[in-house]
Protein backbone atom coordinates (compact mmCIF):
# COMPACT_ATOMS: atom_id res chain seq x y z
CA UNK A 1 0.00 0.00 0.00
CA UNK A 2 1.41 3.56 -0.96
CA UNK A 3 1.82 6.03 2.00
CA UNK A 4 -0.54 8.52 0.45
CA UNK A 5 -3.67 5.71 0.03
CA UNK A 6 -2.85 4.72 3.91
CA UNK A 7 -2.48 8.04 4.93
CA UNK A 8 -6.47 8.74 3.29
CA UNK A 9 -7.73 5.77 4.89
CA UNK A 10 -6.28 6.74 8.20
CA UNK A 11 -7.61 9.93 7.99
CA UNK A 12 -11.25 8.09 6.98
CA UNK A 13 -11.09 5.70 9.92
CA UNK A 14 -10.49 8.71 12.58
CA UNK A 15 -14.08 10.33 10.98
CA UNK A 16 -15.64 7.17 11.10
CA UNK A 17 -14.47 6.48 14.92
CA UNK A 18 -16.20 9.92 15.82
CA UNK A 19 -19.43 9.34 13.75
CA UNK A 20 -20.28 6.11 15.44
CA UNK A 21 -19.24 7.36 18.95
CA UNK A 22 -22.15 9.85 17.64
CA UNK A 23 -24.19 6.98 16.93
CA UNK A 24 -23.63 4.95 20.01
CA UNK A 25 -24.77 7.97 21.82
CA UNK A 26 -27.64 8.55 20.32
CA UNK A 27 -28.74 4.94 20.74
CA UNK A 28 -28.13 5.70 24.16
CA UNK A 29 -29.81 8.55 24.54
CA UNK A 30 -32.92 7.43 23.26
CA UNK A 31 -32.58 3.70 24.71
CA UNK A 32 -32.69 4.91 28.31
CA UNK A 33 -35.35 7.29 27.51
CA UNK A 34 -38.20 4.63 25.93
CA UNK A 35 -36.46 1.66 28.49
CA UNK A 36 -38.95 2.25 31.15
CA UNK A 37 -42.22 2.45 28.80
CA UNK A 38 -43.96 -1.10 27.11
CA UNK A 39 -45.37 1.64 24.20
CA UNK A 40 -41.96 3.81 24.08
CA UNK A 41 -40.07 0.74 24.52
CA UNK A 42 -41.81 -0.89 21.02
CA UNK A 43 -41.03 1.92 19.51
CA UNK A 44 -37.53 2.69 20.35
CA UNK A 45 -35.44 1.15 17.03
CA UNK A 46 -38.00 3.73 15.35
CA UNK A 47 -37.21 6.11 16.87
CA UNK A 48 -33.34 5.13 16.48
CA UNK A 49 -33.46 4.80 13.08
CA UNK A 50 -35.39 8.32 12.59
CA UNK A 51 -32.80 10.49 14.57
CA UNK A 52 -29.85 8.38 13.27
CA UNK A 53 -30.28 8.87 9.79
CA UNK A 54 -28.26 12.39 9.18
CA UNK A 55 -25.72 10.59 11.22
CA UNK A 56 -25.25 7.69 9.46
CA UNK A 57 -25.62 9.55 6.19
CA UNK A 58 -22.73 11.62 7.35
CA UNK A 59 -20.83 8.45 8.43
CA UNK A 60 -20.65 7.60 4.62
CA UNK A 61 -19.58 10.97 3.41
CA UNK A 62 -16.99 11.42 5.53
CA UNK A 63 -15.71 7.55 5.83
CA UNK A 64 -16.71 5.59 2.53
CA UNK A 65 -14.85 2.47 3.07
CA UNK A 66 -15.43 -0.65 4.37
CA UNK A 67 -15.51 -1.88 7.95
CA UNK A 68 -16.45 1.28 9.95
CA UNK A 69 -20.63 0.98 8.97
CA UNK A 70 -20.24 -2.59 10.52
CA UNK A 71 -18.36 -1.82 13.99
CA UNK A 72 -21.43 0.57 14.06
CA UNK A 73 -24.08 -1.76 14.03
CA UNK A 74 -22.14 -4.09 15.74
CA UNK A 75 -21.67 -1.63 18.86
CA UNK A 76 -25.31 -1.06 20.19
CA UNK A 77 -25.83 -5.02 19.61
CA UNK A 78 -22.65 -5.42 21.89
CA UNK A 79 -23.62 -3.35 24.26
CA UNK A 80 -26.97 -4.83 24.85
CA UNK A 81 -25.07 -8.32 24.98
CA UNK A 82 -23.07 -6.89 27.77
CA UNK A 83 -26.89 -5.84 29.26
CA UNK A 84 -27.58 -9.64 29.68
CA UNK A 85 -29.84 -9.52 26.64
CA UNK A 86 -30.54 -12.34 24.68
CA UNK A 87 -27.53 -13.26 22.25
CA UNK A 88 -30.21 -12.83 19.73
CA UNK A 89 -29.48 -9.46 19.48
CA UNK A 90 -25.61 -10.06 18.50
CA UNK A 91 -26.72 -11.77 15.51
CA UNK A 92 -29.17 -9.41 14.10
CA UNK A 93 -26.39 -6.90 14.67
CA UNK A 94 -24.18 -8.97 12.42
CA UNK A 95 -26.34 -9.88 9.95
CA UNK A 96 -27.48 -6.17 9.63
CA UNK A 97 -24.03 -4.59 9.80
CA UNK A 98 -23.09 -6.90 6.87
CA UNK A 99 -25.67 -6.63 5.01
CA UNK A 100 -25.49 -2.91 5.10
CA UNK A 101 -21.45 -3.08 4.15
CA UNK A 102 -22.44 -5.04 0.83
CA UNK A 103 -24.86 -2.48 -0.24
CA UNK A 104 -23.07 0.73 0.15
CA UNK A 105 -20.21 -1.07 -1.38
CA UNK A 106 -22.42 -2.26 -4.49
CA UNK A 107 -22.27 1.95 -5.15
CA UNK A 108 -18.83 2.58 -3.60
CA UNK A 109 -20.49 4.24 -0.57
CA UNK A 110 -21.41 7.55 -3.16
CA UNK A 111 -24.92 5.51 -4.63
CA UNK A 112 -27.33 8.29 -2.81
CA UNK A 113 -30.75 5.16 -3.17
CA UNK A 114 -28.21 2.84 -2.71
CA UNK A 115 -26.95 4.44 0.86
CA UNK A 116 -30.13 4.77 1.71
CA UNK A 117 -31.37 1.34 1.04
CA UNK A 118 -28.19 0.07 3.39
CA UNK A 119 -29.63 2.09 5.99
CA UNK A 120 -32.99 0.36 6.12
CA UNK A 121 -31.16 -2.94 6.24
CA UNK A 122 -28.74 -0.84 8.60
CA UNK A 123 -31.30 0.01 10.93
CA UNK A 124 -32.76 -3.27 11.74
CA UNK A 125 -29.88 -4.02 14.07
CA UNK A 126 -31.54 -3.81 17.29
CA UNK A 127 -34.56 -5.56 16.22
CA UNK A 128 -32.85 -8.70 18.02
CA UNK A 129 -33.12 -7.09 20.75
CA UNK A 130 -37.21 -7.69 20.75
CA UNK A 131 -37.09 -10.93 18.48
CA UNK A 132 -37.53 -13.10 21.77
CA UNK A 133 -39.89 -11.66 22.52
CA UNK A 134 -42.10 -13.52 19.82
CA UNK A 135 -39.59 -16.07 19.08
CA UNK A 136 -38.90 -17.05 23.20
CA UNK A 137 -41.97 -15.87 24.90
CA UNK A 138 -41.60 -17.89 27.86
CA UNK A 139 -38.11 -17.27 28.36
CA UNK A 140 -37.89 -13.76 27.42
CA UNK A 141 -40.19 -12.61 30.10
CA UNK A 142 -38.69 -14.85 32.63
CA UNK A 143 -35.56 -13.18 31.96
CA UNK A 144 -36.88 -9.72 32.11
CA UNK A 145 -38.66 -10.24 35.03
CA UNK A 146 -35.50 -11.67 36.68
CA UNK A 147 -33.23 -8.72 35.20
CA UNK A 148 -35.22 -6.59 37.47
CA UNK A 149 -37.94 -5.01 35.39
CA UNK A 150 -41.12 -4.75 37.25
CA UNK A 151 -43.36 -7.42 36.71
CA UNK A 152 -46.28 -4.55 35.81
CA UNK A 153 -44.15 -3.56 32.98
CA UNK A 154 -43.50 -7.49 31.69
CA UNK A 155 -47.46 -7.87 31.64
CA UNK A 156 -47.98 -5.34 29.68
CA UNK A 157 -45.28 -5.88 27.41
CA UNK A 158 -47.21 -9.18 26.97
CA UNK A 159 -50.57 -7.87 26.30
CA UNK A 160 -49.40 -5.67 23.76
CA UNK A 161 -47.17 -7.68 21.79
CA UNK A 162 -49.37 -9.67 19.68
CA UNK A 163 -47.51 -11.20 17.08
CA UNK A 164 -48.40 -8.87 14.34
CA UNK A 165 -46.69 -6.29 16.52
CA UNK A 166 -43.58 -7.47 15.01
CA UNK A 167 -44.10 -6.60 11.67
CA UNK A 168 -45.32 -3.51 12.36
CA UNK A 169 -42.13 -2.67 14.36
CA UNK A 170 -40.10 -3.75 11.33
CA UNK A 171 -42.29 -1.97 8.53
CA UNK A 172 -41.89 1.22 11.53
CA UNK A 173 -38.39 0.94 11.60
CA UNK A 174 -37.90 0.96 7.78
CA UNK A 175 -40.47 3.46 7.25
CA UNK A 176 -38.69 6.14 9.91
CA UNK A 177 -35.27 5.26 8.34
CA UNK A 178 -36.42 6.28 5.09
CA UNK A 179 -38.03 9.56 6.69
CA UNK A 180 -34.93 10.15 8.61
CA UNK A 181 -33.06 9.55 5.51
CA UNK A 182 -35.17 12.21 3.87
CA UNK A 183 -34.72 14.93 6.75
CA UNK A 184 -31.10 14.13 6.98
CA UNK A 185 -30.81 14.79 3.38
CA UNK A 186 -33.05 18.15 3.64
CA UNK A 187 -30.30 19.04 6.84
CA UNK A 188 -27.17 18.14 4.67
CA UNK A 189 -28.66 20.94 1.50
CA UNK A 190 -30.01 23.54 3.58
CA UNK A 191 -26.68 23.57 6.36
CA UNK A 192 -23.47 21.47 5.15
CA UNK A 193 -23.31 21.67 1.32
CA UNK A 194 -23.54 25.37 1.35
CA UNK A 195 -20.63 25.60 3.91
CA UNK A 196 -19.08 23.22 1.69
CA UNK A 197 -18.61 20.66 4.54
CA UNK A 198 -20.27 17.28 2.60
CA UNK B 1 13.70 8.22 27.66
CA UNK B 2 10.83 7.44 30.77
CA UNK B 3 8.11 4.62 29.96
CA UNK B 4 4.90 4.99 32.09
CA UNK B 5 3.24 2.31 33.71
CA UNK B 6 -0.98 2.16 34.38
CA UNK B 7 -1.51 0.82 37.88
CA UNK B 8 -3.57 -1.37 36.49
CA UNK B 9 -3.32 -3.07 32.85
CA UNK B 10 -6.12 -2.39 30.32
CA UNK B 11 -6.71 -5.71 29.54
CA UNK B 12 -7.28 -6.47 33.52
CA UNK B 13 -9.85 -4.06 33.11
CA UNK B 14 -11.47 -5.37 30.24
CA UNK B 15 -11.00 -8.86 31.77
CA UNK B 16 -13.07 -7.98 34.37
CA UNK B 17 -15.57 -5.93 33.15
CA UNK B 18 -16.37 -9.18 30.91
CA UNK B 19 -16.26 -11.25 34.24
CA UNK B 20 -18.65 -8.95 36.24
CA UNK B 21 -20.87 -9.12 33.40
CA UNK B 22 -20.85 -13.04 33.43
CA UNK B 23 -20.99 -13.07 37.11
CA UNK B 24 -24.48 -10.34 36.91
CA UNK B 25 -25.60 -13.08 34.78
CA UNK B 26 -25.26 -15.66 36.30
CA UNK B 27 -26.85 -15.06 39.60
CA UNK B 28 -28.78 -12.12 40.92
CA UNK B 29 -28.81 -12.91 44.93
CA UNK B 30 -28.02 -10.41 47.06
CA UNK B 31 -25.12 -11.45 48.79
CA UNK B 32 -23.22 -11.58 45.79
CA UNK B 33 -24.24 -8.06 44.21
CA UNK B 34 -22.90 -6.67 47.78
CA UNK B 35 -19.41 -8.71 47.02
CA UNK B 36 -19.23 -7.38 43.17
CA UNK B 37 -20.29 -3.84 44.54
CA UNK B 38 -17.83 -3.51 47.23
CA UNK B 39 -15.27 -5.73 45.16
CA UNK B 40 -15.21 -3.33 42.42
CA UNK B 41 -15.19 0.23 44.82
CA UNK B 42 -12.53 -1.43 46.62
CA UNK B 43 -10.15 -0.98 43.53
CA UNK B 44 -10.92 1.89 42.26
CA UNK B 45 -10.27 3.40 45.73
CA UNK B 46 -6.84 1.22 45.10
CA UNK B 47 -6.48 2.97 42.18
CA UNK B 48 -6.94 6.80 43.44
CA UNK B 49 -10.46 6.93 43.31
CA UNK B 50 -11.89 7.27 46.25
CA UNK B 51 -14.15 10.31 45.66
CA UNK B 52 -15.83 8.58 42.77
CA UNK B 53 -16.28 5.26 45.10
CA UNK B 54 -17.66 7.71 47.96
CA UNK B 55 -20.22 8.48 44.94
CA UNK B 56 -21.19 4.86 44.08
CA UNK B 57 -21.04 3.80 47.64
CA UNK B 58 -24.00 6.26 48.42
CA UNK B 59 -25.72 5.77 45.04
CA UNK B 60 -26.12 2.38 46.11
CA UNK B 61 -27.41 2.29 49.24
CA UNK B 62 -30.03 5.24 48.54
CA UNK B 63 -31.14 2.84 45.77
CA UNK B 64 -31.02 0.16 47.93
CA UNK B 65 -33.26 2.05 50.41
CA UNK B 66 -36.00 3.22 48.18
CA UNK B 67 -36.08 -0.18 47.04
CA UNK B 68 -36.76 -1.68 50.23
CA UNK B 69 -38.90 0.94 51.72
CA UNK B 70 -40.99 2.45 49.25
CA UNK B 71 -41.66 0.35 46.40
CA UNK B 72 -43.41 -1.55 48.01
CA UNK B 73 -46.74 1.15 48.58
CA UNK B 74 -46.61 2.46 45.33
CA UNK B 75 -48.21 0.08 41.62
CA UNK B 76 -48.80 1.16 37.89
CA UNK B 77 -46.59 3.50 36.08
CA UNK B 78 -44.67 5.07 38.89
CA UNK B 79 -43.91 1.91 40.12
CA UNK B 80 -42.58 0.60 36.74
CA UNK B 81 -40.52 4.08 36.99
CA UNK B 82 -39.24 3.24 40.44
CA UNK B 83 -38.71 -0.28 40.06
CA UNK B 84 -36.47 0.40 36.30
CA UNK B 85 -34.07 3.13 37.89
CA UNK B 86 -33.53 1.17 41.53
CA UNK B 87 -33.39 -2.23 40.19
CA UNK B 88 -32.30 -2.68 36.71
CA UNK B 89 -29.48 -0.13 36.75
CA UNK B 90 -28.45 -1.05 40.84
CA UNK B 91 -28.06 -5.00 39.22
CA UNK B 92 -25.47 -3.59 36.78
CA UNK B 93 -23.89 -0.77 39.41
CA UNK B 94 -20.63 -3.18 39.31
CA UNK B 95 -20.45 -2.51 35.52
CA UNK B 96 -21.21 1.10 35.41
CA UNK B 97 -18.10 1.45 38.19
CA UNK B 98 -16.31 -0.47 35.57
CA UNK B 99 -17.10 1.48 32.82
CA UNK B 100 -16.31 4.74 34.36
CA UNK B 101 -13.08 3.66 35.67
CA UNK B 102 -11.69 2.69 32.26
CA UNK B 103 -13.20 5.85 30.66
CA UNK B 104 -11.29 8.34 33.38
CA UNK B 105 -8.22 6.40 34.03
CA UNK B 106 -6.72 4.88 30.48
CA UNK B 107 -5.13 6.92 28.78
CA UNK B 108 -5.97 7.00 24.80
CA UNK B 109 -2.26 6.14 24.30
CA UNK B 110 -2.47 3.46 26.54
CA UNK B 111 -5.50 2.01 24.90
CA UNK B 112 -4.12 2.09 21.12
CA UNK B 113 -0.75 -0.06 22.92
CA UNK B 114 -3.25 -3.09 23.89
CA UNK B 115 -5.39 -3.10 20.66
CA UNK B 116 -1.82 -3.21 19.26
CA UNK B 117 -0.10 -6.03 21.14
CA UNK B 118 -3.93 -8.07 20.83
CA UNK B 119 -3.30 -7.63 16.97
CA UNK B 120 -6.46 -6.06 15.96
CA UNK B 121 -6.54 -5.04 12.38
CA UNK B 122 -5.72 -1.10 12.06
CA UNK B 123 -9.23 -0.46 10.33
CA UNK B 124 -10.83 -1.62 14.19
CA UNK B 125 -8.03 0.11 16.25
CA UNK B 126 -8.37 3.26 14.72
CA UNK B 127 -12.51 3.77 15.13
CA UNK B 128 -12.31 1.99 18.61
CA UNK B 129 -9.88 4.32 20.07
CA UNK B 130 -11.30 7.77 18.35
CA UNK B 131 -14.75 6.58 20.07
CA UNK B 132 -13.09 5.67 23.12
CA UNK B 133 -11.54 9.38 23.46
CA UNK B 134 -14.50 11.04 22.01
CA UNK B 135 -17.12 10.23 24.27
CA UNK B 136 -16.26 13.39 27.26
CA UNK B 137 -16.17 15.26 24.46
CA UNK B 138 -19.50 15.08 22.76
CA UNK B 139 -20.63 15.89 26.43
CA UNK B 140 -18.54 18.97 26.71
CA UNK B 141 -20.10 20.14 23.16
CA UNK B 142 -23.40 19.19 24.34
CA UNK B 143 -22.88 21.67 26.89
CA UNK B 144 -21.53 24.29 25.08
CA UNK B 145 -24.82 23.80 22.30
CA UNK B 146 -27.12 23.89 25.29
CA UNK B 147 -25.47 26.66 26.58
CA UNK B 148 -25.78 28.56 22.81
CA UNK B 149 -29.00 27.65 22.57
CA UNK B 150 -30.10 29.07 25.69
CA UNK B 151 -28.54 32.46 25.30
CA UNK B 152 -30.18 32.70 22.19
CA UNK B 153 -33.68 31.66 23.11
CA UNK B 154 -34.05 28.55 20.75
CA UNK B 155 -36.40 25.54 21.88
CA UNK B 156 -34.68 22.02 21.48
CA UNK B 157 -36.06 20.48 18.43
CA UNK B 158 -34.14 17.53 16.25
CA UNK B 159 -32.46 20.50 13.84
CA UNK B 160 -31.37 22.23 16.46
CA UNK B 161 -29.42 19.91 18.16
CA UNK B 162 -28.12 17.30 15.22
CA UNK B 163 -26.76 20.35 12.96
CA UNK B 164 -24.58 22.01 15.87
CA UNK B 165 -23.73 18.06 17.09
CA UNK B 166 -22.43 17.18 13.49
CA UNK B 167 -20.85 20.20 12.89
CA UNK B 168 -19.38 19.99 15.52
CA UNK B 169 -18.28 16.73 14.54
CA UNK B 170 -17.13 17.20 11.56
CA UNK B 171 -14.65 19.79 12.70
CA UNK B 172 -13.18 17.78 15.71
CA UNK B 173 -12.90 14.53 13.07
CA UNK B 174 -10.63 16.72 10.98
CA UNK B 175 -8.71 18.23 13.89
CA UNK B 176 -8.41 14.59 15.24
CA UNK B 177 -7.31 12.91 11.88
CA UNK B 178 -4.39 15.98 11.48
CA UNK B 179 -3.18 15.41 15.37
CA UNK B 180 -3.15 11.90 14.53
CA UNK B 181 -1.16 11.65 11.35
CA UNK B 182 1.36 14.05 12.84
CA UNK B 183 2.00 11.36 15.61
CA UNK B 184 2.75 9.03 12.93
CA UNK B 185 -0.95 7.10 12.74
CA UNK B 186 -0.41 6.50 9.22
CA UNK B 187 2.62 4.66 9.28
CA UNK B 188 2.48 1.04 8.25
CA UNK B 189 5.39 -0.60 10.20
CA UNK B 190 5.58 -1.49 13.96
CA UNK B 191 4.26 1.02 16.41
CA UNK B 192 6.47 1.97 19.34
CA UNK B 193 4.63 3.33 22.92
CA UNK B 194 5.51 5.30 25.22
CA UNK B 195 3.47 3.76 27.46
CA UNK B 196 4.34 -0.18 28.63
CA UNK B 197 1.79 -2.64 28.22
CA UNK B 198 2.79 -5.49 30.84
CA UNK B 199 1.07 -6.86 33.71
CA UNK B 200 2.25 -5.31 37.40
CA UNK B 201 1.43 -7.26 40.79
CA UNK B 202 -1.63 -5.63 40.96
CA UNK B 203 -2.83 -7.31 37.64
CA UNK B 204 -1.72 -10.58 38.87
CA UNK B 205 -3.50 -10.30 42.28
CA UNK B 206 -7.01 -9.35 39.81
CA UNK B 207 -7.08 -12.47 37.89
CA UNK B 208 -6.14 -14.61 41.02
CA UNK B 209 -9.03 -13.60 43.26
CA UNK B 210 -11.08 -13.17 39.93
CA UNK B 211 -10.55 -16.72 39.73
CA UNK B 212 -10.98 -17.82 42.94
CA UNK B 213 -14.71 -16.04 42.99
CA UNK B 214 -15.18 -17.37 39.24
CA UNK B 215 -14.65 -21.32 40.63
CA UNK B 216 -16.45 -19.95 44.25
CA UNK B 217 -19.37 -19.06 42.41
CA UNK B 218 -19.95 -21.69 40.20
CA UNK B 219 -18.90 -24.09 42.74
CA UNK B 220 -22.43 -22.80 45.05
CA UNK B 221 -24.10 -22.25 41.70
CA UNK B 222 -23.53 -25.92 41.12
CA UNK B 223 -25.17 -27.12 44.92
CA UNK B 224 -27.44 -24.53 44.51
CA UNK B 225 -26.96 -21.66 47.19
CA UNK B 226 -26.90 -18.89 45.50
Amino acid sequence: MSNKTNTKKSKNLVSAGVFIALYFVVFLVIGCCCMPLPPLYLCMSSLIALVAAPVYLMLLAKAPMHGPVFIAAMLPCLFLLLQGNIWVVAVTGIVAGILAEIIAGAGKFRNNKLNVLSYVFFSQNLLGGFLPIWIMRDYYFADTLERGMSADFCNTLEAMTPIWVLYLMIAGTVLFALIGCVIGKRMFKKHFEKAGMV
Amino acid sequence: MDTREAKFDLRTKLMLLLVVNLFLLLSHAFIFELVLVFGCLLLITIDGQPKSALHFLTAFFIMLGIDQLATPHMNGFAFTLVSFLVVSLRKFLPCFILGKWILTKTEVSEFVAVMWKLRLPQTAIIPLSVIFRYFPTIKEEWISIRAAMKMRGIHVSLEHIMVPLLMSAVNISEELSAAALCRGLDNPGVHTSLVQVKFGYHDYAVWVITGVLAVSALFLKGVGIL
